[in-house]
């Protein structure tokens, strides 16, 4: 192979590696668009169907059972999306990035199962917990912001700020109440989410379309 | 033309320079990851990484967490080797360049 091809050649290999090694996006593009919009149903079947009014305890069962099924469904979205990424990459689901993923954002995935837990699920206390949510998700995110992609990572801080705002208007008495708090996880959890989708997927495709081999 | 003792030849050899941008990449990989990540055999990937410490490219860290677990990390000359591996590649590049 002539020198310059061959050098051409090994640039290639180190940035593909070098990509490969550093960036590690810990939410697709499609499973952020999935969830999102699984956010927003859930909102607006809160919003619109139940009435907080008729009966508190059961609305805070109904908002406990319809975010869990989100987060579930969203979470499920994402690992299928992020196995498909690596079978075509022909990389193992558990690459050294996803386990520096999985240990980066550990605690604050954790930490906002634990404030759930604390709460007290089916309890009027749930009202409370988009902040917290946001907040733990927030950290999650910018955790993994040394190896993430720059999306990913104002991601992570539009949830953060989102947080403070969210603590700041529930000491407020119009907020932290039943519909503002299904209102908060739609606009956050469904919107940031579409957004980052939305931006997100033409550079993702950029990043692909210079990928090496 | 371009003169090819420029280039380290501990480094431009396909196995060993994946190992070296591994390396580059983050402070420290262990054995199984740099083996799943460029998807070598153990004998392969322990001649390249002998080849690479005794040239004084690459440390070795032994730890005992759970398990035993051998890490590998860049030393300093390591480091120079490779930013002047990556200045002589650009160099054929742009040299070569019509």
């Amino acid at each position: 192979m002539p020198i310059r091809e061959e050098a051409e050649e090994n640039l290639r290999i180190i940035r593909s590696l070098m990509e490969r090694a550093t960036i590690y996006r810990a939410v697709s593009a499609e499973a952020a668009l999935g969830g999102g919009l699984l956010a927003l149903a859930g909102a607006s079947v809160l919003i619109y169907i139940f009435d907080p009014g008729q009966s508190l305890s059961g609305y805070a069962r109904a908002f406990t059972v319809v975010w869990g099924l989100v987060f579930l469904l969203a979470g499920l979205c994402n690992v299928g999306f992020l196995l498909r990424a690596a079978r075509l990459r022909g990389e193992d689901f558990f690459s050294s990035g996803m386990k520096l993923a999985l240990r980066a954002m550990a605690p604050g995935l954790l930490s906002g199962a634990f404030f759930a837990f604390l709460l007290g699920p089916f309890s009027e206390g749930v009202f409370a917990l988009p902040p917290f949510w946001m907040l733990c998700y927030g950290v999650a995110l910018l955790a993994t912001s040394h190896f993430a992609p720059r999306s990913l990572v104002v991601l992570g801080w539009c949830f953060l700020l989102a947080a403070f705002a969210g603590f700041y208007l529930q000491s407020s008495s119009a907020w932290g109440m039943p519909v503002s708090a299904s209102l908060l996880m739609g606009l956050t959890f469904g919107g940031f989410h579409l957004i980052y989708a939305l931006s997100a997927w033409p550079r993702r495709k950029r990043e692909d379309n210079g990928a090496m081999p | 033309m371009f003169d090819l003792d420029k280039l380290d030849k501990t480094i431009h050899e396909k196995g060993r320079l994946g190992i070296m941008t591994l390396l580059a990449s983050r402070p420290s990989w262990t054995f199984q990851d740099l083996k799943t990540e460029l998807k070598l055999s153990d004998g392969n990937l322990v001649t390249h990484l002998r080849t690479l410490h005794t040239g004084g490219y690459v440390s070795v860290i032994k730890e005992v967490l759970d398990r035993p677990q051998t890490s590998y990390a860049l030393t300093k000359k390591g480091r120079k080797a490779f930013e002047e591996y990556l200045i002589v590649l650009e160099q054929i590049v742009q040299t070569a360049r019509p």
